[in-house]
């Protein structure tokens, strides 16, 4: 009789071809349908958008989910808002933590795409666009209660949350840029005040370099990410009363345009001047603000939350020897990211009501959520939190209150600077971005090519 | 004539009577395989499948969920080859698996080679501590090294400075020409102890015998080492050359949390690109298809390096 035993060749043979078959098996593809996303997608929000504005009996979820960041102690600062959550509805919250607001976008994309319940979670400004187009996020318009935060946010905050018209989320938190300065630099310079104007700005760097108080008067923070680097281009631009893009996408940064100017005079901070560390060009958001917080330098332009948290907090070992100033030459950058309903909640007037303890009143009318975030300098609301006491003396402990908040009475919305922001294309060109500017700012290109080349990509990607 | 040997006859009989007794080799094998081919089937096969129809099409977030995407063919692997980033991209990739490979193997080789030594006590020592790197987790080795490289406040510039050899502190990630180098830096210190071990292993299975003839002839250490070692490593060599190689060309933590691709797109690698587009800008057609590319140029090195290099060994 033949030998039937399998030999090692005949099993890796099979194993092989069934490997194949299964591999094929993954390729078969459905009938090919040409879908129009589009339409689907707004088929199935006005579903969803229905069943929130039309009263329905009220129906108690078993629980809700969300997904939200831990990064500056929100961990802690948001159990006692799910407590009251709790002991007011009686409804528990699963709460999926991520690390930082970067992960988030992973998370919720993963989850979508599975289709798991996703009630309320953040939604980066860099991402919104996309989020809404993809339908991953529903409209919050005719939510109940919804016009009366954007009365006490600060103004323009209303437009980082709309698309084609729709309000599709809520503020979570805004930030402002704000300049901070060393205030025994500043004395041994011999000047009053920060400067107010960047010619001032640069005689002060020029002379504090000359009488050696610091080898590079001023940091910046121009590390590569989603809102760094490009956040402060976008702030110079916009306070110097220009825009990088027209509302259309069509970039401005030609020839003449302040945009270019700007670029010119930062490039040439860093390479003739020397007036700017050139080891900016790897700091990002939190890096920044610690080396500045090293006390080497004269100027840094950051936020208030940074400055609460690592200049003139933390482990910072100079703690008390720096203040804020207002950014000099005209209004700020504001920007911020909001918190969205998913499309796939099965509770939607549910999510609406806990997003609303996280970022917005309770049903007794307290703002618990925003006064936690206040403590961390992250409350959407800043004008109405420092009635909170509590807040007005935390914040007047770190930085001069008045300061802080004639910033953020002058501030332009990065939505207003940048209107593409609200394209789906946007995350793709803030990578051109990155690159040009970092590149111009090393000495690689010059500023005209680099805004050229930003140009070009961004006609390329509007189509 | 020969009789046939006694176990072949209980061979035929085992055969002709099935499971009332023990089974053939080949059976007993095939039976207790087919759970871990059913695994891998599931767990790779078919997402392999998936991704490689996925690059086939031209797939948003919106069309994943609903599984009805359109089929675009190879448009998205000829946009890929049209698309400079990508290409820099793939530059950057075999730069960095091109330097990095050697540094892991030689890396490995010398660190088993000290390790060898039984009366040493730096030998046993190293012999604990050498996982440790390899334990640590890729992100968190990444935002360690991060932290060694910052320039306002990190210990390689206090330490060349100390040294004499800078004045003032370097920027070592935001320079790029030095920013792969950091990556790579931190990629073959973490890496170094996987190789280390396979070597260490390979090292012992080598007969002392053939050592002690070799010196009776007179062979020199080097001698020794270029005429027995290398030789009868060349299979542990393969295998790692094969696994570095195709690990190398999937590096992403290291660019992830050092550098971000950055500064500029110096340090964008493959494996960053496919992220990028498959999470940032939410295009998943074109994210798989660059996946496939890299999936392909892996499969190419492991055939030139079980062609040229593999060979069986017998002592």
């Amino acid at each position: 009789m033949a030998d039937k035993s399998i030999n090692r060749r005949d099993f890796l043979k099979w194993f092989g071809l069934t490997a194949a078959a299964g591999a094929i098996g993954g390729c078969v593809a459905p009938t090919p349908e040409v879908i129009e996303v589009e339409k689907e997608v707004e088929k199935v929000v006005t579903q969803v958008v229905e069943k929130v504005v039309t009263p329905t009996p009220e129906t108690k979820p078993d629980e809700l989910v969300m997904i939200w960041q831990t990064i500056s102690n929100q961990d802690k600062l948001f159990k006692p808002v799910l407590d009251r959550w709790e002991a007011d509805y009686g409804i528990p919250v699963r709460w999926i933590q991520t690390p930082n607001i970067e992960e988030q976008v992973t998370k919720t994309l993963s989850m979508f795409v599975a289709g798991e319940v996703m009630d309320v979670f953040t939604v980066m400004i860099t991402s919104f666009a996309q989020f809404a187009e993809e339908g991953i996020i529903i409209p919050l318009d005719g939510m109940p209660g919804l016009d009366d935060y954007f009365e006490i946010a600060p103004a323009s905050v209303k437009s980082l949350t709309q698309y084609k018209g729709k309000t599709m989320g809520m503020v979570q938190w805004v930030a402002s840029q704000c300049g901070c300065y060393n205030k025994k630099f500043l004395e041994q310079g011999g000047w009053e005040s920060p400067p107010e104007t960047w010619e001032e700005w640069e005689d002060h760097c020029l002379k504090a370099k000359k009488d050696g108080i610091a080898t590079y008067p001023t940091l910046w923070m121009c590390g590569t990410g989603i809102d760094h680097l490009n956040s402060v281009f976008y702030s110079l631009v916009g306070g110097a009363g220009g825009k990088v893009t027209e509302g259309d996408g069509t970039p401005t940064l030609g020839p003449g345009s302040k945009a270019r100017e700007v670029l010119t005079w930062w490039a040439k901070s860093f390479l003739e001047t020397e007036i700017s560390d050139p080891r900016s060009l790897e700091l990002r958001y939190y890096p920044a603000a610690k080396a500045y917080a090293q006390g080497q330098h004269l100027y840094h332009l950051g936020t208030r939350q940074t400055f609460f948290t690592v200049i003139n907090g933390g482990d910072s070992p100079t703690i008390g020897q720096h203040d804020i100033f207002k950014q000099p030459g005209g209004p700020s950058l504001i920007t911020g990211d909001s918190s969205g309903v998913g499309s796939t909640s099965e509770n939607p007037e549910w999510a609406w009501k806990l997003m609303q303890y996280l970022i917005g009143k309770t049903k007794d009318g307290e703002y618990l959520g925003p006064s936690k975030l206040a403590t961390e300098v992250l409350t959407p609301y800043p004008a109405q939190a420092v009635e909170d006491p509590v807040v007005s003396k935390l914040w007047s402990n770190l930085f001069s209150l008045d300061v802080a908040l004639e910033t953020l009475a002058d501030t332009i919305a990065v939505t207003d600077i940048a209107p593409a922001i609200m394209t789906p294309w946007w995350p793709k060109w803030q990578d051109t971005v990155n690159t040009k500017l970092q590149e111009c700012l090393a000495g690689l290109i010059t500023p005209d090519e680099a805004c050229d080349e930003m140009a070009d990509s961004a006609m390329e990607l509007k189509g | 004539m020969l009789e046939p040997a006694a176990h072949d006859s209980e061979l035929r009989e085992t055969q002709r009577f099935g499971f009332r007794r023990e089974l053939a080799g080949g059976q007993m094998a095939l039976l207790l395989n087919i759970p871990t081919t059913v695994l891998v089937l599931l767990v790779l096969a078919y997402p392999l499948g998936y991704t490689l129809y996925v690059s086939f099409t031209q797939a948003s977030i919106k069309q994943l969920q609903t599984g009805k995407m359109p089929l675009v063919g190879f448009v998205n692997y000829l946009e890929l080859f049209k698309d400079p980033v990508f290409l820099l991209s793939l530059k950057n990739t075999f730069f960095f698996s091109l330097v990095s490979v050697p540094l892991i193997v030689l890396g490995g080789l010398f660190v088993a080679m000290a390790m060898k030594p039984e009366g040493f006590f730096i030998a046993r020592v190293t012999r604990y501590l050498i996982l440790l790197p390899w334990a640590v987790p890729p992100i968190a080795g990444g935002l360690m090294w991060n932290f060694i490289y910052n320039p306002n406040y990190g210990y390689l510039n206090a330490v060349l400075r100390n040294l004499g050899l800078v004045e003032e502190f370097v920027s070592v990630v935001g320079d790029p020409k030095l920013a792969m180098w950091a990556v790579i830096v931190a990629y073959v210190w973490r890496v170094v102890p996987f190789a280390t071990v396979m070597f260490y292993a390979a090292l012992q299975s080598i007969p002392e015998d053939l050592y002690d003839a070799a010196e009776v002839d007179g062979a020199n250490a080097w001698q020794r080492f270029r005429s027995i070692t290398l030789p009868l490593l060349r299979p542990t060599i393969t295998v790692l050359l094969l696994l570095r190689t195709a690990w190398a060309f999937m590096v992403f933590d290291e660019v992830f949390a050092i550098t971000y691709g950055g500064p500029g797109n110096a340090t964008w690698v493959a494996a960053y690109f496919t992220y990028s587009y498959s999470f940032k800008y939410m295009e998943m057609g074109m994210g798989a298809a660059s996946a496939y590319i890299l999936t392909f140029i892996i499969a190419l090195f492991a055939l030139f390096y079980i062609k040229f290099i593999y060979t069986e060994i017998e002592y």
